[in-house]
């Protein structure tokens, strides 16, 4: 017997309540975008509202800022640097972004980042992956940038509409064939009207062989499921960065400067419903950690230094890494600022303290 | 009751004001577009996901995403069609993103689910759905899109959206014959 249409579209268009949670984070949504509007509008304002002294001001300013950058680039690393753990990126509602010492930075990190420097073009958009950085366990950072000379508008697949202006894709693997999970944010600082400049934070799914490279596949796309030109660019295994252990609970961690590994241990068994996205400000509940099985969600990953200070990865409305992943046990995180593992005291997960 | 030629009449704001002021910096003017058409962006994107926290993502990265491209709608008559789209791709990303792990979808549905006790009857008709199937009958159930068009949103053939309607209503027969409609 066939199903009575008429119901079908009554019952599927029933409003639903929507979920408190989401209205929530709709909410603080709004007012990244209320903050976006405003800082829009004072730019505006200020262009129109610049007279004769202000305009001596602002051209003294600029001066200024172009010597602290000049001064800051003075390090072959310092632009990737300011990118993926300065401020290049911006902060957003929950997610801080802190200046890096770029003195400090290179010390920490500058004997493990590769230049790359590779140029891939595709039809009218020019690729250049320049630098990339890799630790032990897999996690990575590449920077790059995408060009037209005839201007740029990116347009990927998410706002093409059909038959329009050819979009691209970026996907990470290493060169053993893992599929590697990123999350890619823009540079905001250095985008012009022919070049954007991206940060990928890469996290593998499983443990990353010392020797293994990763490979960065850009492809056009000619409409939402036909791919076009294609290029696979190798990022060899320069020195991967070191990481430190700790431990504490069912807990093994291993922390380079730009990322951290979290194992359960493998005497833990987990609920079937295994792996996932972790977030801080998730509302399934944490099943308590005695039973039998459990499952981990990070809701407070904190890093406590020798000198008092303590960076907050997960907290409270806080999520200062990358969107990570999560698989067999394992939570991997890129962190969204450098971090001197050498420094650290004690790192505090779910109220868990855990030590070298 | 008298009436009178020159009667101030009220003007209701419409989508293409409120894309008109959008455009031009109005973020509160945004926000009720999106208000609008908030039904749309949860059932949607519930049908890719039984995960809270992935729907919130998918939803709250849509709105952003569609404020900074706000200028690439050609039509504003086709913002809704445009909003939708930007946010099947992003589902799509984000279950591309998690190809490795174990989808939580091809696990049983916890009861607990969905926190809003009121989306129950919508709940019903979704929660025993296949995932291949889900997406396609709220597209064409809910928001009233042709097979067509939901192929061309999916990037999958018509024939595949056609089999995949048909197989929905077939999972959903028992369910609501014993059902009222309010």
């Amino acid at each position: 017997m066939g199903m009575d249409e008429k119901k079908l579209f009554e019952a599927f268009r029933q409003e639903v309540d929507i979920p408190l949670e989401l209205q929530q984070r709709l909410g603080r949504t709004y007012e990244q975008l209320r903050q976006l509007g405003r800082a829009e509008r004072e730019s505006t304002m200020s262009h129109k509202k610049v007279g004769r002294w202000a305009r001596t001001l602002l051209v003294a300013a600029i001066i200024m800022s172009l010597l602290t950058v000049t001064a800051f680039a003075v390090g072959i690393h310092g632009g990737f640097i300011e990118s993926a753990f300065g401020k290049g990126v911006s902060s957003r509602d929950g997610y801080e972004r802190v200046d890096v010492d770029p003195e400090q930075a290179e010390a920490l990190i500058g004997e493990y980042i590769a230049q790359v420097g590779t140029v891939v073009e595709l039809g009218d958009l020019s690729f250049t992956i320049d630098n990339a950085i890799m630790d032990e366990n897999g996690l990575a950072c590449i920077r790059y940038t995408v060009e037209n000379p005839n201007g740029l508008e990116v347009k990927d697949l998410y706002y093409a509409e059909y038959g329009e202006f050819p979009p691209y894709s970026v996907n990470f693997e290493t060169d053993q064939g893992q599929i590697l999970s990123d999350e890619t944010l823009e540079d905001q600082t250095l985008r012009t009207e022919t070049r954007r400049t991206f940060v990928s934070y890469i996290t593998p799914f499983a443990p990353v062989a010392a020797e293994e490279g990763m490979v960065m596949e850009i492809s056009l796309w000619l409409d939402s499921e036909s791919k076009g030109p294609s290029a696979r660019v190798n990022i060899p295994a320069a020195t991967k960065a070191e990481a430190r252990e700790f431990s504490g609970g069912d807990l093994l961690v291993s922390v380079s400067p730009i990322g951290i590994t979290i194992q359960i241990a493998d005497a833990v068994p987990l609920l079937p419903q295994e792996g996932g996205r972790t977030n801080p400000a998730s509302p399934v509940p944490t099943p308590d950690s005695s039973s039998p099985y459990y499952e981990l969600k990070i809701e407070e990953l904190r890093i406590l230094y020798t000198d008092g200070s303590e960076y907050v990865v997960f907290g409270e409305g806080c999520y200062n890494a990358s969107k990570g992943s999560s698989h067999d046990k394992t939570l991997r995180f890129v962190f969204n600022r450098l971090v001197d593992t050498g420094s650290i005291e004690t790192l505090v997960i779910n109220g868990e303290t855990l030590s070298k | 009751m008298k009436t009178h030629k020159a009667c101030v009449k009220r003007r209701v704001i419409g989508t293409r004001d409120l894309i008109k002021k959008a455009r031009s910096g109005d973020t509160e003017a945004f926000i009720a577009l999106i208000e609008a058409n908030r039904q749309t962006l949860y059932k949607v994107a519930r049908g890719f996901f039984s995960e809270p926290m992935d729907i919130e993502d998918a939803i709250s990265e849509t709105v952003i995403s569609c404020w900074e491209h706000l200028s690439t709608l050609r039509k504003p008559e086709t913002f809704r069609t445009w909003l939708t789209r930007i946010l099947i791709n992003k589902c799509t990303d984000i279950k591309r993103q998690r190809k490795n792990i174990v989808p939580l979808e091809q696990l049983p549905e916890a009861a607990a689910a969905v926190s809003a006790p009121d989306a129950a009857d919508f709940e019903d008709l979704i929660r025993p759905l296949a995932p291949l199937y889900r997406v396609v009958m709220i597209l064409y159930y809910s928001e009233g899109y042709k097979s067509r068009e939901i192929a061309e949103m999916l990037g999958l053939p018509p024939g595949t959206v056609t089999s995949r309607l048909k197989r929905g209503r077939e999972q959903l027969a028992g369910i609501l014959e014993g059902k009222e409609c309010v």
